[in-house]
């Protein structure tokens, strides 16, 4: 069966189609939770914030200027009530792409810890991972979401020119923590 | 952004672990997909045109102590709403514009709070929770507005 198109799905749901509405919250919800989980919001927080995204999205589904940009327009929605949450609790709200790294807490989300994993090379990426700064962790879970550099301007209010050397610098430190961890398995070359 | 094939081996990677670990929970697809029973077919929408959570807090001033104002823009009518905190309850003092009678619903969770404005177009909700909530507006001989929703 052919995937229907992301601008097919919006004007579906416009049109009265909820199973084009399940659809469009199958395949977009992933970007936004881990838009979400990228500003360090709990649980509840990270929730509440996706489900009011795409409550905004309802009223808008026949009123966007371009449908096919529907995930960006959900990552705007997002990232700007995660800013909201974040200057409610009184926590530091990043302005600009660097914020993120200065004190933000350890990502509780991703440790070893949080849930079985099933190999080794698991464990190690999960720690390497968490050792990370926020902002490269962010950027991390865009693109491995994955994300295009087009949403992860959505979502962080990055410069788009910033995304690749980031990217390059952020994976290289991954690749250090994880052969500090002593694992070098699949890192050859 | 031609892609290193060991930078999208790892990302993958990376992916298959947040997968594994952080998926959204499936209550939150769940109740995103319920949130279709809210959509309106013939309503015109009032969005967000204003919202002082979003303004930047002076220096050395402490946000959270004000009731938040939040105001939205429909193409005939403004809905203002100061929105109050009380632990994990809200409620909510509206003011229409221009002024005059209607019914209102705040919408919000599995249900609706239906209220009145006088006639100088103000009204009051209490008993709301802190999820995501929108007002609907009937006034006498005019289509409804839907309002944007917001986080309160």
């Amino acid at each position: 069966m052919a995937e229907l198109d992301l601008a097919a799905l919006v004007r579906a749901a416009a049109d009265g189609d909820a199973d084009a509405w399940d659809r469009l919250v199958e395949r977009c919800t992933p970007l936004l939770w881990s838009i979400a989980r990228g500003y360090r919001l709990p649980t509840s927080d990270a929730e509440d914030v996706v489900q009011t995204s795409w409550l905004r999205l309802l009223e808008h589904l026949g009123r966007l200027d371009d449908p096919a940009r529907v995930r960006a327009w959900l990552a705007t929605t997002v990232r700007r009530e995660c800013l909201l949450v974040l200057r409610k609790q009184g926590r530091a709200v990043p302005t600009g792409p660097d914020e993120l790294e200065a004190d933000a807490p350890p990502d509780q989300a991703v440790g070893p810890e949080a849930a079985v994993l099933r190999s080794e090379r698991s464990v190690l990426l999960a720690r390497a991972f968490a050792e990370l700064s926020a902002r490269c962790q962010q950027l991390l879970r865009l693109l491995a979401a994955p994300a295009s550099y087009e949403e992860i301007v959505a979502a962080t209010g990055m410069r788009i020119g910033a995304i690749g050397p980031t990217r390059a610098r952020c994976l290289d430190h991954l690749r250090r923590r994880l052969a500090v961890a002593g694992s070098n398995v699949g890192l050859a070359d | 952004m031609l892609g290193d094939p060991d930078d999208d081996r790892l990302i993958g990677e990376l992916g298959e672990l947040l997968d594994a670990t952080d998926p959204p929970p499936a209550r939150l697809v769940a109740a995103a997909k319920a949130n279709y029973g809210w959509r309106t077919i013939d309503a015109e929408l009032a969005a967000l045109a204003y919202d002082s959570a979003a303004e930047p807090v002076p220096a050395g001033v402490r946000g959270g102590e004000e009731p938040r104002l939040v105001v939205f823009d429909g193409a005939d009518l403004r809905l203002e709403i100061e929105l109050h905190a009380e632990g994990p309850g809200r409620h909510l003092l509206g003011q229409l514009v221009p002024p005059g009678p209607a019914e209102l619903q705040v919408r919000q969770g599995g249900g609706r709070v239906s209220v009145s404005a006088d006639a100088s177009g103000r009204f009051a909700a209490t008993g709301l929770s802190a999820e995501a909530l929108s007002l609907a507006c009937l006034r006498p001989g005019q289509p409804p507005v839907v309002t944007d929703w917001v986080l309160p």
